[in-house]
């Protein structure tokens, strides 16, 4: 039928409808009215003079509708008119994606949603894996009683290989090795030997049979290491990704028969600090929090209660990586976890090496202000933007202004939102990090991997002292040592040269040193932006450390 | 130079205790103090100073030229810098607060805003170690930099 043939006041009407218009009293009155067929001049005029008004409001709005959201306990942000957004909290009881580029504003409105949220759930999970910016809602949070917990990643005590609550061991072994196959990198085959490995020391340890000692990341190197008929190239690329997990976050994190589940740690609001450790390291981290925790809730059965546990993941691309995304065992979990009362919230730079998936998963998007239009087009047709939508969205995004849609609720069309600007003080570093507060989990320590240099990698018996334990992982990392106590505060880049060792060498074996306490790190920041100068010293454990090594060795 | 001449008169070290902290503030005090003598400034360490109590206590680095003097702390944590700057400040010099990075310069900025009035604010310049030949001139307007 042409648009001509139909009477103007059913096109009004079909408007009305269609923008949702007669949602209010007056409107369902009127809605009424005409489904008995006795609307008079009145009525027509009041439905006419509605969607000319919307229809005016419409052109100065642009191509994006104004959202119909003043309901709810929730402020998601601001219309360009200044009007708050408001949703129920529960529509954030879901899976959300934002995609805006450096500088966007993607931080500040993490920021301003968690100062909600936080209060409001009992479990808040922030991660911060390269800035560190929700260190700074400790303060305010702390105002209405929320003690946030800044945790960074080496004070942890945790085991990987833990099974979650509610999760068979059967169950959680397979989902295990391919988070570790993804985590190290690891080629696809690394996955069945890891899950046979993994098989093999949870029937000889009893977990299968009930028993809560779980082996440690350091039983399944050393059960890795020892399977000489596995497959050499998969077996060699676990050891070769292990070894330097396992010196970098050491036996004080990793080193443990039962760490603390994620199910605990749900119950608590936490800022998780990845910075300042390996990439493979924040990886094991964040996948294992989020692996388990989601195996939990899904194995558990938990479906549609209020949310209570918040997930806040700033530049998480790491989560949604195309690269290995075979062995992401989180993406299998990804659509069962909505409605499990965990909300997660993860925000990306760019589309470049999305997981495809991802975009599916994530009903409620927001899209900012990005570098390169193929983010746009691909956001943009993901969230149905029409062209004109896209275009106005290319020109006009700018720091705190997004383009949202929601997941769930009534309104689904794309609107625009602004965040407003928050300026918050810097982080207080005198205030406590409240660490304390997790040392009421409880943990059983793995104590004979605590007295094991960092490194598991064999290093026959040299260096090792009497009591049988052993100050340097290998020579090379006491060659560092001594190098730092000769030639004391020198920036970290010099060091390399002088210990004759590749630098990304010296990386791995400064933060062990730094995390044994052997060598302190200070940052010496220059005018220009960029990151500071690190510089290095030796403390009294590292000088005894390097006299006793050498004292052993004969390099005196 | 009557300043000069005042110097040289203090042995370095002997009316106060050998520098004090660790070594990243020694190494700190090292490369402010490098600035200043290239900025052709005389510079003293430990510079003692009597405080109203009778007490002695001690600036870290006290830097004269011609009419110009200042003094300058090092702080590494903002643990102790309102002791020290109203310290510096009751010398009646302009103070350079020098930190090592970023993160301290805003935490002591906060002490700063806390504790001390605001006719003071003006008395002292938080600065990074490379900031401190840029602050000279700030602080001393007009000043020609070199010997």
């Amino acid at each position: 039928m042409k648009s001509d043939d139909i009477p103007p006041t059913v096109l009004d009407l079909l408007y009305a409808q269609e923008h949702q218009l007669l949602c209010d009293e007056t409107g369902r009155a009127l809605r009424d009215v005409f489904d008995a067929n006795v609307a008079d001049r009145f009525v027509i005029e009041t439905l006419r003079n509605r969607v000319r008004n919307h229809r005016i409001a419409q052109m100065f709005a642009g191509p994006y509708p104004q959202p119909h959201l003043s309901a709810g306990d929730f402020v998601q942000g601001l219309d360009l008119k200044g009007s708050r957004l408001l949703i129920p909290l529960q529509y954030l009881n879901a899976h959300s994606l934002t995609l805006a580029g450096s500088g966007s504003g993607k931080t500040i409105k993490a920021l301003f949603h968690c100062l909600q949220i936080a209060p409001r759930t009992k479990g808040c999970w922030l991660f911060d894996c390269r800035k560190t910016e929700f260190r700074k809602l400790k303060r305010y949070l702390q105002r209405v009683g929320v003690e946030v917990i800044i945790l960074p990643v080496h004070h942890m005590r945790i085991n990987p290989l833990q099974t979650p609550v509610g999760v068979t061991p059967i169950e959680w072994i397979p989902r295990c090795a391919d988070m570790l196959v993804m985590v190290l990198s690891a080629p696809p085959r690394a996955s069945k030997l890891l899950e046979s490995a993994l098989h093999r020391l949870f029937r000889r340890m009893g977990v299968r049979d009930g028993t809560e000692a779980h082996p440690t990341l350091f039983d399944l190197i050393d059960e890795v290491k020892h399977d000489r008929g596995a497959n050499p190239p998969a077996r060699q690329a676990i050891l070769d990704s292990l070894d330097p997990l396992l010196a970098s976050l050491g036996p004080g994190v990793l080193a443990y028969r039962r760490g603390w589940s994620s199910h605990e740690l749900a119950q608590l609001p936490i800022n998780f600090v990845l910075g300042g450790t390996s990439q493979t390291a924040q990886n094991l981290v964040l996948n294992w929090l989020l692996l388990s925790e989601f195996t939990s809730r899904v194995a558990r059965g938990v479906s549609n209660p209020q949310m209570d546990l918040y997930v806040s993941v700033d530049e998480g691309q790491r989560l949604l990586s195309a690269a290995n995304s075979g062995h992401n065992a989180l993406i299998d979990l990804w659509p069962l976890v909505r409605g499990t009362g965990l909300g997660l919230d993860i925000s990306v730079p760019t589309s470049h090496g999305l997981l495809p998936e991802a975009l599916s998963f994530t009903a409620t998007k927001y899209l900012g202000r990005c570098g390169a239009a193929h983010d746009y087009e691909t956001v943009g047709r993901a969230m149905g933007l029409s062209r004109a939508q896209l275009d106005w969205a290319f020109h006009n995004t700018r720091p705190g202004r997004f383009i949202a849609q929601l997941g769930e609720g009534e309104w689904r069309k794309p609107y625009v939102i602004e965040i407003p600007l928050l300026r918050l003080a810097p982080p207080d570093e005198t205030i406590d990090d409240g660490t304390a507060l997790l040392d009421d989990l409880s943990v059983v320590r793995a104590d004979e991997f605590f007295n094991q240099p960092a490194s598991t990698k064999d290093t026959g018996t040299a260096g090792v002292l009497p009591d049988g334990s052993a100050p340097f992982a290998d020579e090379r990392a006491y060659r560092f040592c001594k190098v730092v106590i000769d030639c004391p505060l020198r920036p970290s880049s010099v060091y390399p040269k002088l210990v004759r060792i590749s630098s990304k060498t010296a990386v791995t074996i400064r933060r062990a040193l730094v995390a044994k306490g052997y060598l302190r790190e200070h940052t010496v920041d220059t005018a220009g932006r960029g990151r500071g100068t690190i510089l290095l010293e030796a403390t009294e454990a590292g000088v005894e450390a390097v006299d006793q090594y050498a004292a052993t060795m004969g390099d005196v | 130079m009557l300043i000069s001449s005042v110097l040289n008169a203090i042995p370095e070290h002997s009316s106060g205790p050998r520098m004090r902290g660790g070594a990243f503030h020694r190494y700190l005090v090292r490369q402010v103090c490098e600035v200043l003598r290239a900025a052709g400034f005389d510079t003293r360490l430990e510079y003692p100073r009597r405080l109203t109590d009778g007490r002695i206590d001690f600036v870290d680095i006290f830097a004269a030229r011609d009419t110009h003097r200042l003094a300058c702390e090092i702080e590494t944590t903002p643990r102790y810098v309102r002791v020290n700057i109203a310290k510096a400040l009751a010398l009646g010099l302009p103070v350079f607060v020098v930190v090592p990075s970023r993160r301290v310069r805003v935490a002591v900025q906060r002490q700063c805003e806390r504790h001390f009035a605001g006719a003071d604010h003006g008395r002292f310049w938080i600065l990074l170690p490379d900031e401190v030949a840029q602050g000279l001139s700030e602080c001393f307007p007009g000043f020609s930099g070199g010997e």
